[in-house]
C-alpha cells in the first residue's frame, strides 16, 4: 500500500507505522514553539500517546490522523506554557527590554530609529530561515515570560484574555509587555540581521 | 542640528493638528496594540495622520508584521532521529501492555 497522509486510507498496523507517519510533523511544529529540543520530544510523545490510546475508542481501532494529533499538540503546548509561567512566573512584565529609543519629545533618537529592511521574498526560504534562525537567538535572550507572551500572541493567536488567565496580568500590563516584547525583538532582528545585509536608512 | 531640526518639526506638527497627532513613543505603542485589541476610530485616526509623516514610525509597523510573520514561519528541521522513533513507538507498546 503506498504511504498518504490521508488517514481514510490509512491503517497503520504498528505503532512503528504510524510513529513513522506523523512524528516528524509533530516534531516540527513542536520544535518551532518550545526553546528546547528534550521539551519538544517529550511533548511530541505525550500526544502520539494520548492519540495511540484514543484509537481503542474507535470502532474500527484505527488511530487518529494528523488533523487530530495537531490540536491535542496545541493543547500539551498550552499546557506547557502554563507550566513555564507558573514556574518562573511573569518576572517583571514593566522591565525595560531595550535602551530608551525616544528623546525628550518622544520622537525617536537617531541611534535608534528604525533602518529600512529589506524583507526576501516567501519564495526566498533560505533568506527566511537565516532570519526566523536569528529570532530565535533575540527571543532567547528575552525574559522568558516576555518570549512566551510573545509566541502565545503571535504565533498561537491566543485572544489577550487567555494570555491574561494564564499570566494573571492586568491587561495594561500585558499590552506594555507585548510592545515591550516586540520592541525588543524588532530592534535585535535590526542589529543581528537587517543592519548586517547593508540596508541603509 | 538634525535633532533640533525634527524637535522642531514634530512641535509644528503637533501645534497645527492638536493633541490628535501622537508622539512617535504613543504612536508606536498604539501600533503594537492594534495587534492584540481593536483600536478605536480616534486612535486610529491618530496613528494614520502621525505615520503620513514619520517615515520611522512607518517602518516600525511595518517591521512588526514582518516580525509576526517571521515567528509563524516554521524552522526547517531535521527529522527525528529514526532511534528517537523507535523509542517512541516503544512508548506506546509499553502504554498498550500497560492498559490491556
Amino acid at each position: 500500500m503506498p504511504k498518504t497522509t490521508k488517514d481514510s486510507d490509512m491503517t497503520p498496523a504498528s505503532p512503528d507505522d504510524w510513529v513513522n507517519l506523523h512524528a516528524d510533523a509533530l516534531f516540527r511544529i513542536a520544535r518551532s514553539r518550545v526553546s528546547g529540543e528534550h521539551e519538544a520530544r517529550d511533548i511530541v510523545q505525550e500526544t502520539l500517546i494520548a492519540g495511540w490510546r484514543a484509537r481503542r475508542e474507535q470502532p474500527d481501532g484505527a488511530p487518529p490522523g494528523l488533523p487530530w494529533l495537531r490540536t491535542v499538540l496545541k493543547n500539551k503546548l498550552a499546557d506547557h506554557y502554563r507550566r513555564v509561567f507558573r514556574e518562573r512566573g511573569v518576572g517583571d512584565p514593566m522591565a525595560n527590554l531595550t535602551p530608551q529609543e525616544y528623546d525628550h519629545v518622544e520622537h525617536w533618537d537617531d541611534a535608534f530609529s528604525p533602518r529600512k529592511w529589506k524583507e526576501p521574498s516567501e519564495s526566498d526560504s533560505r533568506a527566511r530561515l537565516e532570519i526566523r534562525e536569528t529570532l530565535d537567538l533575540c527571543m532567547a535572550k528575552l525574559p522568558v515570560a516576555h518570549a512566551r507572551a510573545f509566541m502565545l500572541r503571535e504565533v498561537e493567536s491566543l485572544e489577550t484574555e487567555e494570555i491574561r488567565q494564564l499570566t494573571g496580568l492586568s491587561e495594561s500590563n500585558l499590552f506594555v509587555m507585548l510592545h515591550r516584547a516586540r520592541s525588543a525583538l524588532r530592534r535585535c532582528l535590526e542589529e543581528n540581521h537587517f543592519a548586517r545585509k547593508g540596508s541603509n536608512r | 542640528m538634525k535633532v533640533a531640526l525634527r524637535s522642531l518639526f514634530v512641535r509644528i506638527v503637533t501645534a497645527l493638528f492638536g493633541r490628535g497627532v501622537g508622539s512617535c513613543m504613543e504612536v508606536n505603542r498604539l501600533v503594537s496594540e492594534g495587534r492584540d485589541r481593536p483600536l478605536s476610530r480616534k486612535e486610529r485616526l491618530s496613528m494614520r495622520l502621525h505615520n503620513l509623516l514619520c517615515i520611522e514610525c512607518q517602518r516600525y509597523e511595518r517591521q512588526l508584521n514582518i516580525l509576526g510573520k517571521i515567528a509563524c514561519e516554521e524552522k526547517s528541521l531535521p527529522p527525528l532521529p529514526e532511534e528517537a522513533k523507535r523509542r517512541l513507538a516503544e512508548a506506546l507498546r509499553r502504554d498498550d501492555e500497560r492498559r490491556p
